[in-house]
């Protein structure tokens, strides 16, 4: 054999390679407890302000002499006024008409007011957490809290997002395996594939799926991309000590898969003269005006084609924005929260009528957590509203999750978090209060992915929500 | 059988790093900063730096009106996105990384799909409006692309001088110097001149070889050595 410096620099190429390949395909190994299986898809829904647990997943009877203002108000008394009757909403105001407590059920749960039914039907397979207690007050805190698993230090999050984890443990075959629409999302010390493409619209999203600019004729696109395929010079040799210019030329080459794909068309939301199977989604979701498609059901709307096309293992989604109502909660929050959940119902329909490549449907393999920054206040203050409070909730699915359960609770009195028995997720005066890393924790262990990135949490499984 | 194989990888690795290293060990540093006393034995300080990353947001914004000069008109050539500076769109910018300092303040350094695919994007449009300009000037010396050929010449027509300027561009655009004689190093890039010059459908000479060195173009700006350090 020739042994020729060329000669050399290609085996080593080979083998450097390997190696190198091994680094960008495989996923870092501790995140997944069972790197054979997939973890499945993963859809994380953000409501944005703190939401009002009375009118949503933890509501109390409006009729209840307990909870009326004079006695919540009273010394001594409940704290607790659900207020459904001071609420403006035409929704709300039929719901009350026919029952009077606000306190819709389905199965064996029990909603507030201002849930719709687009949600309430999937109630078999949603599970209600209860008194999540949030350890703060400050929106940026509780957002990134929930949005990662772990207490933020000061307002910076810490952590990676959960997305990013199921991203991360899926491999970096998707088109875009961690999309963020209109949520912060972060990767803390995991592959780039991993990252967040972090997009507001469909509008971004083509910017992202789409080849800007003037096209190049084929035979130089392919002579390039031949160029790059075998250039081996020695400041990459220098620069690849990490090999991240092993893995800038994998992702220049999934780039052009990227480029090369229908991805882009899946995204064209045209009011006017929308493709067939996006006017199907279309009216799946109920959109049909502009503000449709720049709200909840448009957020959705990306969520869904990301899911169900395959384009995304995990997408983070903020379907509800604004609701930090300390005034005017009378008027402004049931509507949006109304809105937000019905996107997600909807959403969830349209997961459930897709048909999983592997079999099943799209929604048999999400898992689904819907969160808030933290609660409002139990008490309506002077100004028509309810302010900040650290007793939350959460909604949560999944594959392995067992649905038509309420888990936790929170206090007849003040509404405070009570502790919990995990293994029954009962109120248990020795157990333990829920937090979002034991969330975190219950559903990265229910998706097969160890719990390292938030082990310093000393987190608790809450083994009640698992099948 | 593993033990062997690593075991001729061993001494191959070894000669391998040894062809790249230039002039011996270059992560020893002597003597840089302030000088010692005079009386002070020799200093050697090992080398250590930060792990490779990609270019910011911003080091973007200010290096591609550098490398690339101005157009015919003498504004700045930068990435347009139609007729508007693209790293100044929101949702580009942000797809990239940039922090708004609203939600985000750190912006993600490691190379990313998209971050891939908008500098394709930049370099398909970024080269074009380069050799646009060149083909307005006339004096080589003004041109930011094309310093050491004609606009039609090709490998066969003006072999020296389209090594020159492949010389000249390595070291415009990746800051590697390659030595007059060296024609091993610029190869590839010859290849890839000749190669799409020649399947160009265009009949222009100057079209040809404009498309020869557009493809040259894109493959600097898309190599890991323009956009990493």
């Amino acid at each position: 054999m020739n042994f020729s410096r060329r000669n050399f620099l290609q085996v080593m190429g080979i083998a450097g390679g390997v190696v190198a390949l091994r680094e960008f395909a495989g996923r870092v190994p501790m995140a997944h407890a069972d790197p054979g299986a997939s973890p499945g898809l993963f859809l994380l829904c953000y409501m944005r302000g703190g939401w009002d647990q009375l009118l949503t997943l933890d509501p109390r009877d409006n009729t209840d002499p307990r909870f009326s203002e004079a006695n919540a108000r009273k010394a001594g008394g409940s704290g607790i006024m659900p207020a459904y009757d001071m609420v403006t909403e035409a929704a709300t105001k039929t719901l009350l008409a026919s029952n009077p407590s606000g306190v819709q059920r389905a199965g064996n749960l029990s909603f507030g007011p201002a849930v719709p039914t687009t949600l309430m039907d999937h109630a078999a397979d949603l599970a209600i957490l209860r008194g999540v207690s949030m350890d703060t007050l400050t929106h940026e805190v509780g957002r990134r809290y929930f949005t990662t698993g772990k207490f933020p230090r000061g307002l910076a999050a810490s952590g990676s997002s959960i997305t990013t984890l199921v991203a991360n443990a899926g491999g970096p075959t998707p088109l875009l395996p961690n999309l963020a629409v209109s949520t912060e999302s972060y990767n803390e010390g995991l592959p780039s594939f991993a990252s967040p493409t972090s997009v507001n619209s469909t509008a971004d999203l083509q910017l992202v799926l789409k080849p800007l600019g003037k096209a190049l004729d084929p035979k130089s696109a392919e002579a390039i991309e031949a160029f790059q395929a075998k250039s081996d010079t020695c400041e990459n040799h220098e620069l690849d000590q990490s090999s991240v210019v092993t893995t800038f030329r994998e992702l220049t080459k999934k780039s052009h898969s990227v480029a090369k794909s229908n991805a882009a068309s899946l995204f064209q939301f045209s009011l006017t003269s929308p493709p067939a199977e996006v006017k199907t989604l279309f009216d799946a979701l109920g959109i049909s005006t502009a503000a449709d498609l720049a709200g909840p059901r448009g957020r959705a709307a990306i969520a869904a084609q990301a899911l169900a096309k395959g384009i995304s293992q995990a997408v983070s989604v903020e379907l509800a924005d604004d609701l930090d109502d300390h005034d005017s909660w009378d008027t402004d929050h049931a509507p949006k929260i109304r809105t937000a959940m019905d996107a997600l119902g909807r959403l969830i329909t349209v997961l459930k009528n897709t048909p999983h490549k592997d079999g099943g449907s799209v929604w048999s393999k999400t898992t689904l957590l819907l969160f808030s920054d933290f609660a409002r206040t139990p008490l309506v203050n002077t100004r028509n509203g309810r302010d900040h409070h650290l007793a939350s909730s959460a909604l949560v699915a999944g594959p392995k999750i067992r649905g038509n359960q309420v888990v936790g609770a929170t206090a007849d009195q003040l509404m405070g978090a009570q502790l919990i028995n995990p293994g029954t997720g009962k109120v248990d005066a020795s157990g333990v209060k829920m937090r979002p890393a034991d969330i975190h924790a219950t559903l990265l262990t229910s998706m097969g992915i160890a719990l390292d990135p938030i082990r310093n949490q000393n987190p608790t499984v809450i083994s009640a929500l698992l099948k | 059988m593993k033990a062997q194989w690593f075991l001729a990888l061993v001494p191959a690795a070894a000669i391998a790093a040894f062809a790249c290293s230039g002039n011996g060990d270059d992560s020893l540093v002597q003597g840089s900063g302030n000088a010692p006393p005079v009386d002070h034995p020799p200093i050697q300080v090992q080398g250590t730096s930060a792990s490779p990353r990609r270019l910011s947001t911003d080091q973007l914004r200010a290096s591609l009106p550098i490398a690339f000069g101005n157009d015919a008109t003498g504004a700045p050539i930068t990435w347009k996105n139609g007729a508007n500076p693209a790293l100044s769109n929101p949702g580009i910018a942000r797809s990239l990384g940039e922090p708004d300092y609203i939600d985000t303040t750190d912006e993600a350094l490691d190379p990313s799909v998209l971050y891939a695919k908008f500098m394709d994007d930049a370099a398909r449009n970024i080269c074009g409006q380069g050799l646009d300009a060149d083909a307005t000037r006339t004096d080589p010396a003004q041109r930011a692309l094309l310093r050491h050929v004609d606009l039609a010449d090709t490998v066969e027509s003006n072999p020296a001088g389209v090594d020159a300027n492949l010389r000249y561009l390595k070291l415009r655009f990746h800051a590697v110097k390659v030595a007059e004689g060296d024609t091993a190093t610029v190869a590839p890039l010859r290849e890839l001149f000749s190669t799409v010059s020649k399947a160009s459908t265009e009949t222009d000479p100057k079209a040809k070889a404009r498309e020869g060195w557009n493809a040259v173009c894109v493959a600097l700006v898309t190599a890991p050595e323009f956009n990493l350090y």
